[in-house]
């Protein structure tokens, strides 16, 4: 609390690492209404005080290969499909609260186009300081983002034995890359899942390495019934 | 080569890729619920965030020694110090102290004021045995073990449990004597 408080660049303390859902429920539900109800610190004010805090990048990294190694190696090793639930829901988690502070002082977005260039554009830039290179839809609630230096994948190696994916020579090895390769996908999945639903938009999200390290695609559809 | 000049802390951290600290503080509140979630027993947590911590202690010790051009420690005193000002600083950007060392200077504590990892954290009445920051420990604990020093790292003091001020107690247990694969005269 006293952080919050003090070095708190929002509106209202919301958002908590390790807290009740049903807290976190209460306080969103007051949101619409609360035009001045938490007399904190505004946004423009503590900006203009303080830089947005920062760490290295090798914590994130760190934090994250070990999250991936942790729940595909140790938890789950023989049921790959139950760790990628779970890196998922912690990425969802992430994405939903990321999202909530992102869009905290901003109008409500019109429609979906409007929230999926906000998660191309600011959320991808808070995330990644770069933004998503390119956005493609069929109109028919799929969309397609493209990263073409995606961070989280650009410093890891692939298995030197894969490295001729024409020849299918090293099938084995191959795979197994690819399985790793994926496991790390799913966090920044769960994150843009987390983000959308957040926003109002209920979706699948799925992502597709094209050519390692350059490019990331991240797709996702939702129901046009909504 | 003439050797380097070791480099402060905030020169390492000023010239690092740095990240957002919030997309780090929520994937690592995020990372304990889910775990809290899965593993249900809070003790089974705290062992489970130790051992991840030690696996990136052992690697990214290597990241230190690599930008921060330390050169060998003479004592446990100057390792811990070097932990305090130039690890903490270059990895999460705050600085730690030391303080409380023993008669044989084996056993000190370090201080933590600012921890960008419990930016946001409430602890729950259900969590009240969780060490949520125990990453932080073994960490450590494997950064040391990587320079031949069995330690064990305790909480005595934690925010989150209602202190002022993050406590970790760094006990050296022994120091491993290197092997060399090589010859002396080398």
């Amino acid at each position: 609390m006293r952080e919050e408080i003090n070095s708190s660049k929002w509106h209202r303390p919301v958002i908590v690492g390790c807290m009740k859902e049903s807290s976190l429920s209460n306080r969103k539900l007051r949101y619409p209404t609360t035009l001045g109800y938490w007399a904190l610190p505004t946004f423009e004010r503590d900006r203009d005080r303080e830089m947005v805090r920062e760490v290295s990048e090798s914590c994130i990294d760190s934090l994250l290969t070990e999250m991936v190694a942790c729940y595909s190696n140790r938890f789950y090793a023989n049921k790959p499909e139950l760790a990628a639930r779970r890196i998922e829901a912690i990425g969802y988690q992430v994405g939903h609260q990321l999202s909530e502070r992102y869009t905290m002082e901003r109008p409500r977005f019109s429609d979906h186009l409007e929230a999926i260039k906000f998660i191309c554009k600011d959320f991808w830039s808070e995330l990644f300081k770069k933004q998503i290179d390119n956005l493609k839809t069929n109109h028919r609630g799929t969309f397609v983002l493209q990263d073409n230096k995606f961070r989280w994948l650009a410093r890891m190696s692939v298995d030197p034995s894969a490295d001729n994916v024409e020849d299918n020579s090293s099938p084995t090895a191959e795979n197994k890359a690819a399985q790793a390769m994926s496991m790390h996908l799913y966090f920044p999945c769960g994150i843009i899942r987390g983000a959308l639903s957040n926003l109002g938009i209920p979706c699948t999200v799925s992502a597709d390495i094209s050519s390692l390290p350059a490019c990331v695609y991240l797709s996702f559809l939702y129901s046009n019934e909504f | 080569m003439a050797p380097v000049a070791p480099r402060s802390g905030d020169a390492i951290f000023a010239n690092v890729e740095r990240v957002n600290a919030e997309l780090f503080t929520l994937t690592y509140g995020a990372i304990v619920r889910q775990l809290l979630t899965d593993l249900e027993e809070v003790e089974e947590v705290n062992k489970q965030l130790d051992q991840m911590g030690y696996n990136i202690g052992i690697r990214l010790v290597d990241e230190f020694l690599a930008k921060s051009n330390v050169s060998r420690c003479v004592d446990f005193r100057e390792t811990t110090d070097v932990i305090a000002k130039v690890g903490f600083k270059m990895f999460l950007g705050v600085t730690a102290s030391v303080t409380n060392w023993d008669a044989d200077g084996t056993c000190c504590s370090i201080v933590l004021e600012d921890n960008p990892l419990v930016d946001f954290v409430e602890l729950p009445d259900t969590c009240q045995g969780l060490y949520y920051c125990n990453i932080l420990s073994g960490v450590i604990r494997g950064a040391l073990d990587m320079v031949s020093m069995k330690t064990e790292v305790t909480w005595i003091r934690d925010v989150l449990r209602g202190d002022d001020v993050f406590e970790l107690q760094v006990k050296l247990l022994k120091q491993v004597p290197e092997e060399y694969p090589y010859k002396d005269d080398e």
